[in-house]
């Protein structure tokens, strides 16, 4: 376990110094949280509600967590089921959201792409992908994961993350064929 | 063992083919300051919703059983009085109720014309026999009766009909 996530810890086991660790917790981890979550739901304000509930988990759960799994690892499942969850309950809006990636079509890309255009063309491609296969895809690909990690993020074996990482790939691979 | 092999330098292959293509910036961001007021929204937020916790672990399960308990009471006595309101009927059967009693529960309200036309039918009083054949109230005799239909070729007339 890194040093700094230790100190959180103590800090958040203290009532006197919860409210410290729980702002040290949050600076460290907001962004690629956030960013973890927004690949996935799009929206921000989305992605903010699914933070908050993200970090409120974390601060309620804290004295349940065990000590020999990572912080971070721990805080990347609370994140990811909070962010599937999320989508399950919004299937019916599911497309609103991916509206906003529509922009990077090939009809505008004539002169060529820019590189936030490339970006977003990778994430259209993404976002057809079954939610699961999204996040893992995601934390393999933008995150870097290892498959250990990703494995007891999503309490998923090893070799079944393998194949649904192969299998996003090559979809995505069909998907952007053309560019 | 080679086709894993293969399997996994064809993954590594087309991953990097991706990344070298697409590259792995998020095309998203977050509004500007979004990271400097987050910490102190969410531990207010995290605050008040400690509260709501310790409520929770005490009260809410309690409050949650006896809401549990109440529905399976008023559906238990629903099922009472469907099965009392089912039974009705066959009581019903058993006593003396006349032809029109019995109509009028299981039709409801009837047109004053209607009422009158099943009385003409049937009668008030008509009792449960009335498709019975009666005694003999007329005097004749069975071997009377045969002989008079004989004798008006009734008896014949049916055979052949029959025929």
């Amino acid at each position: 376990m890194h040093k700094d996530d230790k100190e959180i810890l103590d800090l958040l086991s203290s009532d006197e110094s919860r409210n410290e660790g729980f702002l040290l917790l949050v600076n460290k981890y907001q962004k690629k949280l956030y960013h973890h979550i927004r690949r996935l739901v799009i929206s921000h304000d989305d992605t903010d509600d699914v933070l908050q509930n993200t970090f409120i988990k974390a601060w309620t759960g804290i004295a349940g967590f065990r000590e020999d799994s990572q912080l971070f690892t721990w805080l990347y499942r609370i994140a990811t089921n909070e962010a599937l969850s999320f989508l399950k309950r919004s299937k019916k809006d599911r497309f609103t959201p991916l509206e906003t990636l529509h922009k990077a079509s090939p009809a505008g890309m004539m002169a060529g792409p820019s590189g936030e255009e490339i970006s977003m063309l990778l994430m259209r491609a993404v976002n057809k992908l079954p939610p699961k296969q999204q996040a893992v895809f995601n934390m393999k690909y933008f995150d870097d994961l290892r498959y250990k990690e990703i494995s007891e993020i999503m309490k998923t074996s090893v070799g079944a993350l393998k194949a649904s990482y192969h299998h996003a790939i090559k979809k995505i691979e069909n998907e952007l064929g053309m560019y | 063992m080679t086709s894993k092999n293969n399997i996994r330098t064809d993954l590594e292959k087309a991953e990097k083919n991706l990344k070298l293509r697409f590259g792995t910036r998020s095309p998203f961001s977050a509004p500007d300051g979004y990271f400097d007021e987050f910490p102190s929204r969410v531990l207010e937020k995290a605050r008040s919703t400690k509260g709501k916790t310790r409520v929770t672990g005490t009260f809410r399960p309690l409050f949650g059983r006896m809401a549990v308990a109440a529905s399976i009471l008023i559906l238990a006595g629903l099922a009472i009085v469907l099965m009392l309101l089912r039974q009705e009927p066959a009581n019903t059967q058993a006593e003396d109720y006349t032809i029109m009693e019995v109509y009028r529960y299981n039709f409801g309200n009837l047109a004053e014309l209607e009422e009158a036309y099943i009385l003409s039918i049937a009668g008030e009083d008509v009792s449960d026999d009335i498709f019975s054949v009666p005694a003999d109230t007329t005097g004749i005799s069975q071997e009377d009766m045969i002989e008079y239909l004989l004798a008006e070729n009734h008896i014949e007339y049916l055979t052949l009909s029959n025929n």
